[in-house]
C-alpha cells in the first residue's frame, strides 16, 4: 500500500471539456448558457427543425412516402403504435426541453446576479417549459407534470391530468408576460418576448376552449404593435431576407446555416423537393391541399411550387416528386443551400393572432364584426375578396377553419388543429386524401391522441393506462 | 488424389537434380534417463530440410559434409553438431534444462509447466501467410479466439477479435466497439496489433483464462494477447531480406441488377399495386442495348468500382547479432497495397531497434523502440467515405451514366426526370468528389534495466511511452455535375477539414521475482507494481469555398472557418503478485492477485482485486504411467479467477454540464449548456469468473499432442446502461453495475506429426472451438434500434421481430385473416407478400408477435492446417471457418422496389404467378410492410446465417540447396508462391463474404475482403 501512496499516477480525473455539474450554475455566464441549452431543444429535428413542418404531412396538406420515419404510416392511421419512432421521439424532446428548464428555473435564482437578467432568464424558461408541455398535452393529453429535480427512483411516477399540466402552463405563463422584454437588442434577437408569452398564452386559451381568456391574451398581442405585413411581403416572411425583423412575427425558431456545427442550420430546403440537387425531398403537397385555394389566393404560389413554376432560376418538373408539387413556404430559392440553411421556423405570427382573435370571437359571441374583421385582414392580404356577410356562426367557424389551413400550411398548425377540432373532422380530413396512388388513409378514433411510447411504459409502468384503444 | 501423387513424383524428381549429399545415420539419446529419444527433431542448420527420429531415437539424414545439424526436442537442450568426414552421429540431449517455452504473463514458463489456458502460434507457424496485419495471422490458429473481419480496406483491415465470446453487454448493435476487445501488450507494453509489423513477431501468446490473466486485473476480462517480437541472437550478424508482391481481387462481387433488369423490374413493381409503368419499351430496349447515352447499358457498378488483380508490395529487411554481451535486431518494413476498390490505397511504413546488454554479471539493460507510419487515401464521398460508395453501388439503380456527353459526371438525368436517383454518380462522386487521407504516426520507445544481487532475484524496471498521432486530411470537392441538360454545381462549397488526434499512454513498471529449489519442489514469486496514464487530444480545423481541387490546404479558403478540440485522459494504478510451487514437476500450483485503481471508476469504488488459483498435475511422470510408453505427456489443469472490465469511458462516475449546445441568436452561434448524460458515482468494474478444466496429452512417440479446455466464463457486476424515463430529460442513461452473463463452451486442438519415408514429413494441426452466450441475470430486458435485444435466458444482442412463414399465393390467401391473421399492410396484402406469423394467435400481427428470430454470436470456429516437406520443397494450406453465426444483412436489396433503390439478382427469382416457388416475394412500388425487408422492425427473412468454411492460405515454396545457395554468398534461400482465400464454402448469399459480413447493418457495405494471389522470397546471409 506504500507503494501507492507514494505512486505515480493520479487517479483523480475529471473531464477536461466540459464543466463538472455541482460547479455549475454559479454566476451570470452560467445562466445565460443554461437558458440557451433550452433554446438548443427547439431547433431539434423532432421539434421545429422537422417534425412540426412535416406534421402537414400527416394532416391532408401533404404526404411523405418514405415509411422508415414513420410519418407516412401516422398518416395513413396504420403501422404506428405506442412501439413506433415518432411518440418516443416528441415525448423525449419534450421532456428533454422541461427538464432543461426546471434546470434554469430551479438554479438561476440563487445565483448572484443582476437581478433583471436573473428575472429574464427565468421568464424564457417558462416560456419554453410552457411551450413544451403544450405539445405534450396536445399529442398525450395526461402527461407526468414534472418541475423538480427527480432520481431516477423518483421518476417513476404517474401521468398527471391534462387540467393540472396545462394550470402549470399558464402559470409559467403568466409568470413570463410580467418579466420578458417586448424587444431585444440585436445580439439577442429570437429570444422569447412579451409578445410570445401572450400569444402563446391565447393559442392555449384558444386549444382548450377558453374563448374569453384567449380574446384577452390576443388583444396583449395586439396592443404590443403587432400588424400583419405586405401582400408582397407574404413570402419573404419565412425567409432570411425578412427574418426576426418583420412587425408580423413574434416568435422564430432560430436557424443558421454552414457554422460548421450540425443541427443548427435548417433542413428546409433539403426536404422540400423543390430543387434537384437534394433529391425529391421528404414530404409533399397533395392536389386536394393545392385545389383547395381560392383562386387568386396569393399564398398558394407562396406555399407550392407547381409543374412549370421558375424557381432558383430552375423550371420545376411535378414528375420529380410523388405527388407532382413540392413545398416552397420557407424554402430559399438558391439552389446552393442544403439541409444545413438560414431559413427560420415561425412559430408564433400576428396572423394567427387575429386568426385566434376571430375564432374566439365567433365562438363567444357569433359572427360579430369583430370575428369578421379579423378574418378579412388575412383574406385582404391574401388578395381575396372579404368573407359574404351574413354567414351563421357555423358558417363562420367552418371558413376559420379554412383561412387557417391555407394561411398556417407548413407551420406546425394543421394537424393539431385537427386533432383539436375532434373526430368528424380528422376522419373528414383524413377521408378526403384520394389523390396519392396506392395511400389510402383509415380514420379510427383513438387517432386524436397520440399512444404514449411504449419504451417508457416499460421503464415506468405507472404510465399506465395507455391512452384509449392503443 | 491422383493429381496429389503427380504433384509428388514431380517433387520427387526435381528433388534428385539437387541431390549430392552423404547421407549420416545416427541416435539420439535422453540424457536424463539415458535412454532413446524418440521424435526428436534434425534439422540441417539453414535450411528447412529435417526429420524425426524413430521409436527407437534413430535417423537417417542427407546433409552436405560442410552442414551442421542441429537437434531438438521439445524439454530438452537443442545441440548443433558438425557433419564434416563422420557418416555416424549419436548425440546426447540434456533434458529438462530449457523445455518448450511459452510467454506467460510477466514472463515466460515451461510449456509442461503451465497451469492456465493458453494458445500460442509462433513465428514459423505463421510461415509467409502475406497478412498485412499482424492480427489476421491468428486466424484460424488458436483456438477460442473469434475474428470478425469487418473490412479489408487498405490501413484499416483490422479484424474485431474476442476471446471466448462476448461478455459483456455494453458491445452495442452497430458499433462493434472495444467493449469486448482483448487487452493487446507487445514485449509487456499496451499496445494495439496494428503496431507490429507481422514479420517483428516471434511469438502469440493468448491467456485465455483467468489464471493466466488476472495478474492483468481490470483490463483482462476480455483476455489478453501478449506479442514477443524477435530479438538478436549472439554470433555473426544475419541478415534476412522477405518480400512479396500480392495480387488481390474482391473475394467475390455483389450481383446487382443490370439498368434493363432493374427498370423492367420497377415497371413491374408499378404494375403490382395498380400503378402505370415507368419505363416505356423503348426505353427499356435503350437499357438493354444502348444506342441513346442517357440510357445507361453498361458494366454494372461494381465492375466500375472494384478493382481485380490490385498490386500489394511488401519488403521486409532485418540483420540481427551481437557479442555475448550485447545483442541487437534492427528491422526496416516497406509495403504498398493498392485497394480493390477504386481510390483507396494504403502505404506502411516499419522499423524496430532491439537491443539488449548485459553491462555486468549483474545488470542487464535493453532500449526497444518500435515505429510505423502508416498512409491511406479513400475517397472523401461527401465526407462519408469508402463504406458509404459501397453501399451506393449496393443501393443506386444504375440507370445514368456516369458523365454525360457535355463531359460533366451525371446527377440526375433530365430524360428520366423522377424515375431514377437524383444523386451524383456514385463512380463518378468516387473519382472526383474529393479525397481523404489519414495517416498514422505511432512509436513505442521502452527501456528496461534488470538487476540480479543475488542468484535468482531478479528486480526489472521498465518505462515506456506509446504514442499514436492520427493525422486527417479531408477535402471535399465541390463538383461540377448536370443532369444531362443543365449543369449546375453539386457536392458542397468545397471543403476541407484537417485534424489531429494524439494519444499517449504512459507506462511505468516495476517488477521483482525470484526462485528457489527446495530438494524436489521448487517455488517461485513475483511482485510487481505499474501505473499508467492515458491521454488524448483532438484538434480540428476546416475551411470551405475551395474552388480548386489543387489548393487544398487550409489557407486557400476562407468560408465558414471552423475549429474544435478536447482532451480526455484516464490513469491506472495497480500492485500484482504471483507464486509458483511445483513438486517433482508433477504437481503444480499458481496463485495470482492484482489490486487495481482505475480513475474510471467512482470514488467510492476506485480499487479491485482480482486474484486466480491454478493447479495442474503432470500425470505422465507418475509410476503407474512410466510404463506406458505410448503417453509422452499427460497433464490436467484446473484454474479459477477473477478478471475485471473498465472499459466505461473514462468519465462515468462524474456529472457534467456539456457546453456544445448552441442557439442562434442575432444571427449568430451562441453557446448553451445542459446535462447530457446521467452520471453513476458508484459505478464500478465488471467481474468476469472464469472456471477452466483442461487436458494436455502427448501420445504415439510425440506424434500426436492434444489439447483439450472447458470452460465457464461469468461475467457479473455487469456494466450496462439500462434505459431511464425520458421524464429525467431525455438524459443517456449512466452505467450501472448489474446482470449476469455467462460464456461456456469448449476447446480442442490436436496436432499430428509424421514422415513417410525418411525425406517426406507432413504435419495436420486442427482446432476447434465452441461457445455459449448466455444472459444469466438482467432487471429489465432492453431492444437496442428496434431490433436487439438483450434479454434474460437468452444470447446477448439475439435478433427480435417477426417471423416470416412462407409468401401468399393469392389475394385470398393473403387476406385470409382467419388462417393467418390481419397482416401488417392490412386490406393492401395480396399474392406474392411475405407471410407474417401471428405468433401469439389473436387475429392480428403487431408487435406482440416478434420473437428471438437469431443469434449473432459466433457459436463454432475452427481451423485446420496441413504441411508437408519434402526435400527443400515445403507445402502448406490453412483452413478456417466458422459455424452458427446470424446476422441482419440486406444482401436482398434494400428496398424491394418501394423506391427507386437497386436489387440483387435474387430478385430475377421473385415471385410472380408463373414463379410461384420461391422464397422471394414479389416487388412492389411503395412503402408496404409484406413486400419489403427493412421497413419497421426486423423479420425473419433478414436474419441470414454466415457460417462458413474458407480456405484462408495455401503454399508452395522451394528452399535451395545448401551448396547452390552458399555459392552465391548466402545462407538461406527460399521462393514461394501462395493464395489467400482462393477458396469458399458457405450457404451465404451469392455475391456477399461472410467473414466481413456485418451483424447489424441492413446494408452489406463492408469494404470487401480480398483473394490474392503472392509471389515472395526469402533471403538470409
Amino acid at each position: 500500500m506504500l507503494i501507492l501512496a507514494v505512486g505515480c499516477a493520479d487517479l483523480e480525473r475529471y473531464p477536461l471539456n466540459s464543466i463538472g455539474a455541482p460547479q455549475f450554475w454559479a454566476t451570470s455566464d452560467d445562466a445565460i448558457l443554461g437558458v440557451n441549452g433550452v433554446y438548443n431543444v427547439l431547433a431539434h429535428n423532432h421539434m421545429y427543425r422537422e417534425f412540426m413542418k412535416h406534421s402537414d404531412a400527416i394532416a391532408d396538406n401533404a404526404y411523405s412516402q418514405y415509411s422508415f420515419n414513420y410519418y407516412l404510416e401516422i398518416s395513413e392511421g396504420r403501422g404506428f403504435d405506442a412501439s413506433s419512432v415518432w411518440p418516443s421521439n416528441i415525448w423525449k424532446k419534450s421532456y428533454e426541453g422541461i427538464v432543461r428548464a426546471n434546470e434554469v428555473i430551479l438554479n438561476v435564482p440563487d445565483i448572484d446576479m443582476d437581478e433583471t437578467l436573473k428575472n429574464r432568464i427565468i421568464g424564457e424558461a417558462k416560456f419554453l417549459r410552457a411551450l413544451f408541455y403544450f405539445h405534450l398535452t396536445n399529442l398525450y393529453q395526461d402527461v407526468p407534470l414534472v418541475t423538480a429535480e427527480q432520481t431516477i427512483e423518483e421518476s417513476l411516477v404517474p401521468r398527471d391530468s391534462k387540467a393540472v399540466v396545462l394550470d402549470q402552463i399558464l402559470e409559467d405563463l403568466n409568470a413570463a408576460v410580467s418579466v420578458l422584454p417586448v424587444t431585444y437588442g440585436t445580439a439577442e434577437t429570437g429570444r422569447a418576448t412579451q409578445g410570445a408569452a401572450w400569444a402563446l398564452m391565447a393559442r392555449v386559451h384558444l386549444y382548450n376552449e377558453n374563448y374569453a381568456e384567449a380574446l384577452s391574451a390576443a388583444d396583449q398581442v395586439t396592443e404590443l404593435g403587432y400588424e400583419l405585413l405586405e401582400t408582397e411581403d407574404f413570402a419573404s416572411m419565412f425567409l432570411p431576407s425578412l427574418e426576426n425583423n418583420s412587425s408580423e412575427s413574434i416568435f422564430e425558431v432560430q436557424f443558421l446555416g454552414n457554422t460548421g456545427s450540425s443541427g443548427v442550420g435548417s433542413s428546409f430546403n433539403s426536404s422540400s423537393g423543390a430543387v434537384p440537387a437534394f433529391g425529391a425531398g421528404s414530404y409533399h403537397p397533395i392536389q386536394e391541399f393545392v385545389d383547395f385555394f381560392e383562386e387568386g389566393d396569393i399564398r398558394k404560389d407562396a406555399t407550392v411550387l407547381q409543374d412549370g413554376q421558375d424557381f432558383a432560376g430552375i423550371t420545376f418538373s411535378g414528375v420529380r416528386t410523388p405527388t407532382g408539387f413540392a413545398v416552397i413556404k420557407g424554402v430559399i430559392p438558391d439552389e446552393m443551400v442544403t439541409g444545413d440553411g438560414d431559413a427560420n421556423f415561425v412559430v408564433l405570427r400576428y396572423a394567427e393572432v387575429l386568426l385566434t382573435i376571430a375564432e374566439a370571437e365567433n365562438e363567444l359571441n357569433g359572427p360579430t364584426a369583430t370575428a369578421y374583421e379579423a378574418v378579412n385582414k388575412i383574406r385582404t392580404r391574401a388578395g381575396l375578396e372579404n368573407l359574404p356577410e351574413g354567414l351563421s356562426q357555423d358558417e363562420l367557424r367552418v371558413a376559420i377553419k379554412r383561412e387557417r389551413r391555407v394561411e398556417l400550411a407548413f407551420e406546425g398548425h394543421h394537424y393539431f388543429d385537427l386533432l383539436r377540432y375532434g373526430g368528424e373532422d380528422l376522419k373528414a380530413a383524413m377521408e378526403s386524401v384520394q389523390s396519392v396512388p396506392s395511400h389510402e388513409r383509415v380514420y379510427d378514433e383513438k387517432l386524436l391522441l397520440w399512444p404514449v411510447p411504449q419504451a417508457e411504459i416499460n421503464i415506468n409502468p405507472n404510465l399506465l393506462p395507455q391512452n384509449p384503444n392503443w | 488424389m491422383k493429381k496429389l501423387i503427380t504433384v509428388f513424383s514431380f517433387l520427387l524428381m526435381v528433388n534428385l537434380a539437387f541431390a549430392q549429399d552423404v547421407t549420416i545415420k545416427g541416435k539420439v539419446i535422453d540424457g536424463d534417463s539415458g535412454e532413446s529419444l524418440p521424435g526428436a527433431n534434425v534439422l540441417v542448420k539453414g535450411t528447412v530440410r529435417g526429420t524425426v527420429t524413430d521409436v527407437d531415437g534413430n535417423y537417417t539424414i542427407s546433409a552436405d559434409q560442410s552442414a551442421t545439424l542441429v537437434f531438438s526436442f521439445v524439454g530438452y537442450q537443442t545441440v548443433e553438431e558438425v557433419v564434416g568426414n563422420r557418416s555416424t552421429i549419436d548425440v546426447t540431449l540434456a533434458g529438462e534444462q530449457l523445455g518448450e517455452v511459452v510467454v506467460v504473463a510477466y514472463g515466460t514458463q515451461k510449456k509442461s509447466d503451465l497451469t492456465g489456458a493458453i494458445g500460442t502460434l509462433d513465428s514459423e507457424d505463421i510461415g509467409s501467410q502475406s497478412v498485412t496485419s499482424a492480427a489476421n495471422a491468428l486466424s484460424g490458429r488458436v483456438s477460442g479466439v473469434q475474428l470478425i473481419q469487418g473490412s479489408g480496406q487498405p490501413g484499416n483491415d483490422n479484424p474485431t477479435i474476442q476471446i471466448r465470446g462476448i461478455g459483456t453487454v455494453r458491445t452495442s448493435a452497430g458499433a462493434q466497439s472495444d467493449d469486448s476487445a482483448p487487452l493487446v501488450l507487445v514485449d509487456g507494453v499496451q499496445s494495439t496489433l496494428n503496431d507490429v509489423h507481422p514479420n517483428d513477431i516471434e511469438s502469440f501468446s493468448v491467456l485465455k483464462d483467468a489464471a493466466s490473466a488476472a495478474i492483468y486485473g481490470a483490463r483482462a476480462a476480455n483476455g489478453v494477447i501478449l506479442v514477443t517480437t524477435k530479438r538478436g541472437r549472439s554470433g555473426k550478424a544475419k541478415v534476412s531480406f522477405d518480400s512479396y508482391v500480392a495480387f488481390q481481387s474482391p473475394t467475390t462481387t455483389p450481383k446487382m441488377l443490370s439498368a434493363y433488369d432493374f427498370a423492367r423490374l420497377k415497371n413491374e413493381a408499378q404494375t403490382n399495386v395498380g400503378l402505370n409503368e415507368l419505363y416505356t419499351a423503348e426505353e427499356l430496349e435503350l437499357f438493354r442495348n444502348g444506342g441513346d447515352s442517357r440510357y445507361y447499358s453498361g458494366p454494372t457498378l461494381f465492375d466500375q468500382g472494384y478493382v481485380n488483380g490490385a498490386p500489394l508490395q511488401n519488403y521486409y529487411l532485418s540483420v540481427n547479432g551481437g557479442t555475448e554481451s550485447t545483442k541487437y535486431l534492427f528491422s526496416i518494413g516497406y509495403q504498398n497495397q493498392e485497394g480493390i476498390v477504386i481510390e483507396t490505397d494504403s502505404k506502411r511504413y516499419n522499423f524496430r531497434s532491439n537491443i539488449d546488454t548485459k553491462i555486468s554479471e549483474k545488470v542487464r539493460a535493453g532500449f526497444n523502440i518500435s515505429g510505423s507510419l502508416t498512409d491511406s487515401n479513400e475517397p472523401n464521398y461527401s465526407g462519408y467515405g469508402v463504406t458509404q460508395l459501397i453501399r451506393d453501388m449496393i443501393r443506386v439503380a444504375p440507370l445514368n451514366p456516369m458523365t454525360y456527353e457535355n463531359g460533366y459526371v451525371s446527377a440526375g438525368n433530365a430524360a428520366l426526370v423522377g424515375r431514377t436517383n437524383n444523386g451524383i454518380h456514385p463512380i463518378g462522386m468516387a473519382k472526383y468528389g474529393g479525397n481523404d487521407n489519414t495517416k498514422y504516426y505511432r512509436a513505442t520507445p521502452n527501456v528496461y534495466m534488470e538487476v540480479e544481487p543475488v542468484k535468482d532475484l531478479i528486480f526489472k524496471a521498465n518505462g515506456s511511452v506509446y504514442v499514436q498521432d492520427r493525422k486527417q486530411s479531408q477535402f471535399r470537392s465541390k463538383m461540377t455535375v448536370s443532369d444531362g441538360v443543365n449543369v449546375f454545381s453539386s457536392n458542397g462549397l468545397g471543403s476541407y477539414l484537417e485534424s489531429d488526434l494524439l494519444s499517449t499512454t504512459s507506462t511505468f513498471e516495476m517488477t521483482g521475482r525470484y526462485h528457489k529449489s527446495l530438494g524436489k519442489s521448487n517455488l517461485s514469486g513475483l511482485v510487481g507494481y505499474t501505473s499508467q496514464t492515458f491521454r488524448q487530444d483532438y484538434l480540428a480545423a476546416s475551411n470551405q469555398g475551395y474552388n480548386s481541387d489543387l489548393l487544398t490546404e487550409l489557407d486557400a479558403a476562407t468560408l465558414n472557418p471552423s475549429v474544435a478540440g478536447n482532451a480526455s485522459e484516464w490513469a491506472l494504478e495497480s500492485l500484482f503478485g504471483r507464486v509458483n510451487y511445483d513438486y517433482e514437476g508433477k504437481y503444480l500450483a499458481e496463485m495470482n492477485v492484482r489490486y487495481d485503481g482505475s480513475s474510471r471508476f467512482g470514488e467510492n469504488n476506485r480499487y479491485g482485486v482480482f486474484p486466480s488459483f491454478s493447479v495442474g498435475w503432470n500425470i505422465a511422470k507418475e509410476e503407474f504411467l512410466k510404463d506406458m510408453s505410448k503417453v509422452n505427456d499427460m497433464k490436467l489443469r484446473a484454474s479459477w479467477g477473477q478478471l475485471g472490465n473498465q472499459n466505461i469511458g473514462n468519465y462515468s462516475s462524474i456529472s457534467t454540464i456539456n457546453l456544445d449546445q448552441p442557439y442562434v441568436f442575432g444571427n449568430s452561434l451562441v453557446s448553451g449548456g445542459a446535462a447530457i448524460a446521467m452520471a453513476n458515482p458508484n459505478v464500478k468494474w465488471e467481474t468476469t469468473e472464469t472456471t477452466d478444466i483442461g487436458l494436455d496429452m502427448v501420445l504415439f512417440d510425440y506424434k500426436l499432442s492434444l489439447t483439450a479446455d472447458y470452460y465457464n466464463r461469468t461475467s457479473k457486476n455487469v456494466l450496462l446502461s439500462p434505459p431511464i424515463a425520458a421524464t429525467l430529460g431525455n438524459l443517456s442513461p449512466p452505467v450501472q453495475n448489474q446482470g449476469q452473463v455467462q460464456n461456456r463452451g469448449y476447446e480442442l486442438s490436436i496436432n499430428y506429426y509424421g514422415m513417410a519415408g525418411s525425406d517426406f514429413e507432413y504435419s495436420i494441426s486442427a482446432n476447434w472451438s465452441h461457445n455459449d452466450n448466455k444472459v444469466l441475470r438482467l432487471d429489465s430486458e432492453f431492444l437496442s434500434a428496434n431490433k436487439v435485444l438483450t434479454k434474460e435466458g437468452f444470447p446477448i444482442n439475439s435478433f427480435y421481430g417477426h417471423k416470416i412463414i412462407g409468401i401468399f399465393q393469392s389475394d385470398a390467401e393473403a387476406q385470409d385473416v382467419d388462417t393467418y391473421g390481419v397482416q401488417p399492410a392490412g386490406a393492401a396484402a395480396s399474392a406474392g407478400d411475405y407471410i407474417y406469423e401471428d405468433t401469439d394467435g389473436n387475429g392480428v400481427v403487431d408487435a406482440a408477435d416478434r420473437v428471438i428470430i437469431g443469434n449473432p454470436n459466433i457459436r463454432n470456429t475452427f481451423g485446420m492446417t496441413w504441411t508437408a516437406d519434402y526435400k527443400g520443397f515445403n507445402f502448406r494450406v490453412l483452413f478456417q471457418g466458422v459455424l452458427g453465426r446470424d446476422v441482419e444483412n440486406g444482401v436482398y436489396g434494400t428496398d424491394g422496389l418501394r423506391g427507386l433503390s437497386n436489387l440483387t439478382e435474387l430478385y430475377l427469382d421473385r415471385w410472380t404467378p408463373e414463379n410461384p416457388d420461391t422464397d422471394v416475394p414479389r416487388v412492389a412500388t411503395n412503402y408496404k410492410y409484406n413486400t419489403s425487408l427493412f421497413v419497421g422492425p426486423s423479420i425473419s427473412s433478414a436474419i441470414l446465417d454466415a457460417s462458413y468454411l474458407r480456405m484462408k492460405h495455401i503454399e508452395l515454396g522451394y528452399a535451395f540447396s545448401d551448396e547452390l545457395v552458399e555459392q552465391i554468398g548466402l545462407s538461406r534461400l527460399r521462393v514461394y508462391v501462395s493464395g489467400q482465400n482462393l477458396l469458399t464454402l458457405t450457404k451465404f448469399v451469392d455475391g456477399f463474404d461472410p467473414e466481413d459480413a456485418q451483424t447489424f447493418n441492413n446494408v452489406n457495405d463492408s469494404y470487401p475482403q480480398a483473394k490474392s494471389f503472392t509471389m515472395g522470397l526469402n533471403v538470409s546471409f
